[in-house]
């Protein structure tokens, strides 16, 4: 290193360093003591408790004298038309839609269905209520009830005009005929003397209730309650979009989560989850919406009717008959990702300002309820605006026009391989950098496979550059290149010659970029067009048609025959197989048998995914004793979902 | 020499044309030919004035209109309709036929807009209600012609089987062959005209059916059969040659160009939630050129690494926007859209998937999209391991047709076996308004089974292997008279070539247009109307009385909980039978809805059983069955063994049938049972034998020996042990059922008999699953009628009953559903009848009242009936 460049790293370790309060990743929390309040950014609340526990938020649990049905959010419903969670419906089958019937879940017992089921001479047989409660609650009792005070005006009271004889059934919400939720009969009353029915049942699961009424006289109900003990089976809170007020690039997720069981009437926390269940998951955008409101539009001469894309305040301005889709914003928002564990890296498109949360907790035991204290998402300002790479191999940056992936809008082309087979890949990225980023100077390949770094090249044209580190892991390869670290000023395009392998159709090949001399968060590389001369744009790699539906290569032995006689020679063989396509672990056992059939050693007997595998044989049996010389057979089985598969070889053991 | 030949020829030929016999063979000189007009001698008078030349009411009423009418001598004679008589009738050579009426034509006359005519006379209804036979016979040659409208036709049990075929069939059986010919225009066979000079029912675009089946006697025990099978679009605006037994699109289905289709993709096993489709690229072909300009656009589905999938009830759709994205390639000789022929995609996909598609002509009668089946994966794979590339056609359905052969071979040495094997093509075509060819698409299915038994006295064997693919499908679309398809409207636009009629009557059971009778049977009160049979409950109505045997008084109350009928009808869980799919019901009272194929759609296995008479009345079997449902991972393989025994003895009667089998089932066997009195009831198999041992028993012995003495007895059991994981998750099930009845009809005088009678019903029942009641119970029922005859026609019946239940389980605090309270029931009825003739019918009149009591711990209910009833029959 010369004088000049000392000095020039001596400014930029200086300037790095008075931006340093600029360059550290921030923390956004959610709940716990100091976080933002769980109620403040909530859009859905289904079944969360955020009371019990300030600061926290859990399943929500009844006690036995809690009416189920006030804790809900009512409105009046048509039939087939379930509710989204967070939400109830009612809705009888009178002719005219009458909402009044609310009044029987409103939780004021002076307000009543009144005169709306007494017209005089008409048969009140067949009445019948639904009651959606959006969601399954464990009940064990039930009431309903008319007014039981005040009187007509010739001195009847109201409490007279009970139901008589009816019917009640429940759902769980789970099973369904015919797209309606499978009702059991849960009494069937065929005299009933008293004004208030109370009703007591087994504990259960119940979403929908239908009160089918049997009587012909008419009848008034001013509340229905239901009642019962124990926690949900599920609860959901999403939040609000969250605004972080910049282009961020985002870390971990990691939250603080407890098991908690009612064990006489006080909440034990469990040693582990238990029969509950948390899932987070999160979504990153880049405007304030994830959803795209349409229009209709009639086209005046053809009568054709298209959609136009408005704003979510004009849509709802609407009248009901131009309203129209209203579809995920998938230009501008990631889909929800996979369930996130604590602590797990976020997955998603960044650099990106805005993000929403979904958690949904479960139990499966309704004295056993999950508390999440607070939540925290590391975030960070980006390295670059954006970078991009693509992905070929390296003798044939332009394969031909094939198979296209499907989430683009570009067309793109997979470069493709035989499953397993060994290739010289050319790795491409290219970034805009702002003046205010810092850049970075360290690229992570993820492969799926182990990889053999072979070159970097840097510049427009590419010339290669000797990179400060390399560092290569099972299935990643890290390229350190702080001499030549690319900033605003040294915006140049960089490409990694790596040999590596894939075993699974359109294996994305992954990218971290991120600065080494600062602690902000790295960055991911988004598909594209990073080289004009490469024509794929995307950092995925196909299997050759001929190679997919072969689920196990060859094996391959190094060396075939082998000497473990203990004198460092040739004393293991490398037994080498490729499993393709199996994107889950599936049992695959490697054992040596000799000649007669009998077995010698299992040398794995384990559940694994497709990839690559390596097995090392020291020429001893299962019992510790070396095996005599001879020849040996090598039996590789798969269980697949498809069959079986078995590949063999034949080694020799000699000394 | 010469001339004299030839005079000898003139000769015979004039002899010949004197016989008459021989002139109607030939078709000449009947005098009934059709002629013309001749030339009259008095039309060339050239006078100015203008007589009216004598024609028909000359000829009848020798009337003419300038002279004087008088009808003093001559009474007056009405005008008789001409019509009586009918009209003379020509074939297509000019050959008289007779004087008559059309009662059935169908013709098609191409190319011509509407030219497909299907006319039923008034007479065809009128004369011959809907049915016509024309047949002939000469020796051993057979030929017979039926058109109606409710045929029952079977041509083997794979390709072609329905109780109510509306179209003509055309028989021909000699020694050994046989050979039957069906003809349908399914799109309208039309119905009978009011009127004799009412046109038929006219289409330009139609689906037809022709079909053939030969049947050839192979020696004395064996016989080979082939069918050929196909429903096909044509169009009479074609010439008949551009038609095509493989059809063509109708003028509505071609009524535009291709603009955008979707691809939905799903998991073809939604209810594990996991191992849906994975779909990891594709990719579209247009007239054999690859456009990756057309990008899809997806909606739905998880994104993951590098693929998106679609687990449980999450859908994947790809909307290709060919008008708006379409750019002509190096490669194309297109340019525009519009000049497409044929579009096909090609996927990399895995995992258990199921692909279907629809586009922008796929519409129903709203306009909205129709999603039709592509592809579905066969099995559950879940690991990716099953990744393909898939391609295919786009294309809208057309035709199908289904080609099959049998053998069977008929007792050799006590020896039997029958064999099918079908395959069944199902094709598409891409439409475009500005072809009239049309690419073809097809899909392809097979079905086959063989069973064999040997018979060889005590022993005997039976063997049957079988596979059904799910691609192997005998229903296709037909169009209605504007040539359109609704998809999914399969009441209206499917054809069934084998129906769902598991009740074995004359109605299928779903409703098809036109299928079910709609003409004959409608005015009918054992009319369907054209609708589905109403009232379907196989094995229940054993004197095909179209009511279910279970409540012969077809009232709101089941015989078996009805006062008095009581005694003699069993509810039926005391039924007993072989249950071959392990869905807690006996098989020959299952109904479900789908085609009555011989073995279960989408199913590949095989059953094999030995057995030998132990004694006459004792026989035993031995079993294996296995069935794999092939579009999943479902199996279900069961061990069985079976004894049966059944004595009989002067006044005694014993049975006994034990039934145990080791199962492991896990294949959903969903029906829908008939209910007493409520109706159908969708029954979700419970999969309660995934890995359970079953013992299943039934034991009747009835005593008759004693003069006028009745003792019947009964019992049932179930026991369903569980092993295994199953055991962990569910309980083992036990039902327990036992029924003994006695009654003494006992005569006084003539006038007067009593007729005393008691039954118990004991009922155990262990369920399988906690959440399930469990139930002892036990019902007495102590009955006592008695009948006094005022007249020989009229007497008084009196009933007394008195039931006693009690619940045998112990009272929970809190009642669960189903739970029943201990209860004493009475019912007094009294009736009056009488029976006499009147009109020539027998009239019974029956007038009375009947009162019901239950008295429950904390409350009773009474109700009351009073009735007055007149039966009028044709028998005493």
């Amino acid at each position: 290193m010369n004088r000049g460049m000392a000095a020039r790293i001596a400014v930029l370790l200086c300037a790095s360093c008075a931006w340093a309060p600029w360059l550290a990743a921030d923390e956004w929390v959610l709940g716990g003591g100091g976080g933002l309040p769980w109620g403040d950014l909530v859009q859905v609340r289904a079944q969360i408790d955020d009371q019990s526990s300030p600061g926290a938020i859990q399943i929500r649990g009844f006690t036995p004298d809690e009416n189920i049905i006030t804790t809900l959010s009512w409105a009046y419903g048509k039939p087939n038309d379930l509710v989204s969670e967070g939400n109830a419906a009612l809705w009888d089958n009178t002719a005219a839609r009458n909402s009044i019937s609310l009044s029987i879940v409103d939780g004021d017992d002076t307000t009543s269905t009144a005169d709306l089921f007494k017209t005089a001479g008409v048969d009140q047989d067949g009445r019948t209520f639904f009651l959606d409660m959006g969601s399954r609650v464990p009940a064990d009792s039930l009431v309903f009830f008319p007014r039981q005070e005040g009187t007509y005006a010739n001195g009847k009271p109201f409490s007279d005009d009970f139901v008589r004889k009816h019917r009640i059934s429940v759902s769980d919400g789970l099973t369904y005929v015919n797209e309606q939720p499978l009702f059991t009969l849960l009494r069937d009353v065929p005299v009933n003397p008293n004004s208030v029915f109370t009703m007591k049942f087994p504990q259960q699961f119940i979403r929908f209730i239908q009160l089918r009424v049997g009587s012909r006289s008419p009848f008034e109900i001013a509340e229905f309650e239901l009642y019962g003990n124990g926690f949900v089976p599920r609860a959901t809170y999403r939040s609000q979009v969250i605004d972080l007020g910049e282009v961020s690039n985002y870390g971990t997720i990691s939250w603080a989560q407890r098991a908690l069981e009612l064990v006489e009437g006080e909440l034990i926390e469990l040693p582990n989850l238990g029969q509950t269940s948390v899932a987070v998951r999160m979504k990153t955008g880049q405007d304030d919406s994830p959803l795209v409101h349409f229009q209709k539009v009639v086209d005046d001469e053809t009568r054709a009717v298209s959609q136009e894309v408005v704003s979510e305040a004009d849509y709802n301005k609407l009248p009901s008959g131009e309203k129209g889709d209203i579809e995920d914003d998938a230009d501008n928002w990631s889909p929800w990702s996979l369930p996130l564990e604590s602590g797990q890296l976020i997955p998603l498109p960044s650099p990106r300002p805005y993000f929403q949360l979904q958690i949904i907790m479960e139990s499966q035991s309704v004295t056993q309820t999950v508390r999440i204290d607070s939540l925290r998402i590391e975030h960070s300002l980006p390295p670059a605006a954006a970078v991009v790479g693509e992905i070929s191999l390296a003798d044939e940056p332009n394969p031909p026009a094939d198979i296209g992936v499907i989430d683009k809008d570009d067309a793109v082309v997979l470069p493709s391989i035989d499953g397993g087979e060994e290739v010289l890949f050319a790795y491409d990225v290219r970034a805009i950098i702002n003046n205010n980023q810092n850049g970075f100077d360290a690229l992570r390949i993820d492969t799926p496979t182990p990889a053999r770094f072979v070159g970097l090249q840097m510049g427009d044209p590419l010339e290669p550059v000797e990179p400060d580190r390399v560092s290569v892991g099972d299935r990643s390869l890290e390229v350190i290149f702080t001499s030549n670290k690319i900033t605003f000023d040294n915006n140049v395009p960089l490409r990694v010659l790596f040999e590596g392998s894939t075993v699974v159709f359109g294996t994305i090949f992954t990218g971290t970029v991120w600065d080494t001399q600062s602690d902000i968060l790295g960055q991911p590389v988004l598909e594209g067009d990073a080289n004009f001369d490469v024509s794929t744009n995307s950092l995925r790699v196909a299997l050759t048609q001929q190679s997919v539906g072969e689920i196990v290569r060859a094996i391959e032995f190094n060396p075939s025959v082998f000497t473990p006689n203990g004198d460092g020679i040739n004393d293991h063989i490398a037994i080498k197989y490729t499993v393709i396509q199996i994107s889950e672990p599936k049992p695959i056992e490697v054992a040596i048998y000799d000649l007669a059939g009998r077995l010698v050693r299992v040398l794995a007997d384990r559940e694994q995914p497709g990839g690559i595998y390596t097995e090392m044989w020291d020429g001893r049996s299962d019992a510790d004793e070396a095996v005599p010389p001879g020849s040996y057979v090598v039996s590789l089985s798969v269980d697949s979902g498809i069959g079986n598969f078995r590949r063999v070889g034949v080694v020799g053991v000699a000394y | 020499m010469r001339c004299m030949l030839y005079a000898a020829v003139v000769t015979a030929g004039v002899a010949l044309l004197c016989d008459a016999a021989f002139a109607q063979r030939v078709g000449f000189l009947t005098g009934r030919e059709p002629r013309g007009v001749d030339v009259y001698d008095m039309a060339m008078t050239p006078a100015q004035r203008k007589w009216q030349y004598p024609q028909s009411l000359y000829h009848f009423y020798r009337w003419t209109g300038e002279e004087y009418s008088n009808y003093a001598r001559q009474n007056y004679e009405r005008y008789v309709s001409t019509e009586l008589e009918g009209f003379r009738t020509y074939d297509l050579y000019g050959n008289y036929i007779t004087r008559g009426f059309e009662v059935y034509n169908w013709s098609m006359d191409s190319p011509v807009t509407s030219g497909s005519t299907v006319r039923k006379g008034p007479k065809y209804r009128g004369w011959f209600q809907s049915l016509i036979v024309s047949s002939m016979s000469k020796g051993q040659f057979y030929s017979s012609m039926t058109i109606g409208e409710a045929l029952r036709t079977t041509l083997t049990p794979l390709t072609f089987s329905k109780p109510a075929f509306n179209g003509a069939q055309w028989d021909f059986a000699a020694d050994k062959y046989q050979m039957t010919l069906l003809a349908s225009r399914l799109a309208s066979p039309g119905s009978a005209v009011q009127f004799e000079n009412s046109l038929g029912q006219i289409l330009g675009d139609m689906t037809n059916l022709f079909g053939v089946h030969s049947k050839v006697q192979l020696g004395d025990f064996s016989k080979l059969g082939f069918t050929y099978l196909n429903i096909a679009n044509f169009s009479t605006g074609r010439k008949l040659g551009d038609n095509s037994l493989k059809g063509v699109l109708t003028e509505a289905q071609n009524g535009g160009n291709v603009e955008t289709i979707v691809l939905r993709l799903s998991d073809d096993s939604p209810e594990d939630g996991v191992g849906g489709a994975q779909l990891f690229a594709e990719r579209i072909i247009i007239n054999g050129v690859d456009h990756p300009e057309i990008v899809p656009s997806p909606r739905g589905g998880v994104r993951r690494a590098g693929v998106i999938e679609a687990n449980g009830a999450e859908t994947l759709e790809l909307t290709y926007n060919i008008a708006r994205d379409f750019r002509q390639q190096p490669d194309d000789e297109i340019t525009t859209f519009q000049e497409i022929s044929e579009i096909e995609f090609e996927l990399v996909i895995a995992n258990d998937y199921r692909i279907e598609i629809t586009s922008n002509l796929q519409v129903n009668a709203q306009g909205e999209p129709v999603f039709l089946e592509v592809e579905r994966a066969h099995g559950n794979v879940s690991d990716g391991s099953n990744q393909r590339f898939i391609r295919f056609e786009y294309g809208l359905p057309t035709g199908k047709d289904i080609i099959g052969f049998n053998f069977d071979v008929d007792d050799i040495k006590g020896f039997n076996m029958r064999s099918e094997l079908a395959f069944s093509r199902a094709f598409r075509r891409f439409p475009n308004q500005n072809f009239q060819e049309h690419a073809l698409a097809q899909d392809d299915g097979m079905a086959y089974y063989i069973t064999a038994s040997q018979d060889a006295y005590p022993f005997f064997a039976y063997g049957e292997f079988y596979r059904l693919e799910p691609e192997y499908q005998t229903n296709a679309f037909i169009s209605d008279a504007r040539g359109f398809i609704e998809y999914e409207h399969p009441e209206r636009y499917s054809f069934e070539a084998v129906d769902d009629n598991d009740d074995q009557d004359r109605f299928a059971d779903w409703k098809r247009l036109w299928q079910n009778g709609d003409n004959a049977f409608g005015e009918s009160p054992f009319g369907t109307g054209g609708q589905a049979d109403p009232q379907v409950f196989p094995g229940h109505d054993e004197n095909s009385d179209f009511i279910s045997d279970f409540n012969q008084n077809d009232n709101s109350q089941p015989d078996f909980a009805e006062p008095f009928l009581r005694y003699n009808v069993d509810p039926p869980e005391f039924l007993f039978g072989v249950d071959m799919n392990n869905n807690n019901v006996i098989d020959r009272f299952e109904n479900d809805t789908f085609a009555d194929y011989p073995y279960r759609h989408d199913r590949d296995g095989y059953n094999v059983y030995g057995g030998v008479h132990l004694t006459e009345a004792i026989k035993a079997t031995v079993g294996y069955s296995t069935a794999d449902e092939i579009s999943s991972k479902r199996s279900a393989q069961m061990s069985y063994a079976v004894v049966t025994g059944e004595w009989k003895w002067p006044g005694i009667e014993a049975r006994a049938f034990q039934y145990a089998r080791s199962v492991q089932d896990d294949i959903e066997d969903d029906v829908i049972q008939w209910v007493d009195p409520d109706g159908f009831r969708e029954t979700i198999d419970p999969l309660i034998a995934q890995d359970t041992f079953v013992w299943t028993g039934y034991l009747t012995f009835d005593y008759l020996r004693l003069k006028n003495l009745n003792i019947y007895n009964k019992v049932k059991y179930d026991w369903f042990s569980q092993r295994g994981e199953q055991a962990e998750v569910k309980d083992n099930r036990l039902f327990f059922g036992a029924i003994n009845k006695v009654d003494y009809p006992l005569p006084i005088t003539d006038n007067l008999s009593f007729w005393p009678r008691y039954k118990s019903v004991y009922r155990k029942i262990n369920p399988t699953f906690s959440t399930d009641l469990d139930i002892t119970e036990w019902s007495q029922f102590y009955m006592l009628t008695s009948k006094y005859f005022i007249l020989p026609g009229t007497f008084i019946e009196y009933g007394v009953e008195l039931n006693l239940f009690r619940n045998l389980e112990e009272r929970p605090e809190i009642l669960p559903p189903g739970y029943v309270d201990d209860f004493t029931g009475s019912v007094l009825a009294l009736q009056l009848s009488n029976r006499s003739a009147y009109l020539g019918y027998s009239l019974t009149m029956n007038t009375g009242f009947r009162w019901e009591r239950r008295a429950f711990a904390e409350a009773t209910e009474t109700n009351s009936l009073l009735f007055i009833r007149v039966f009028a029959g044709l028998q005493d």
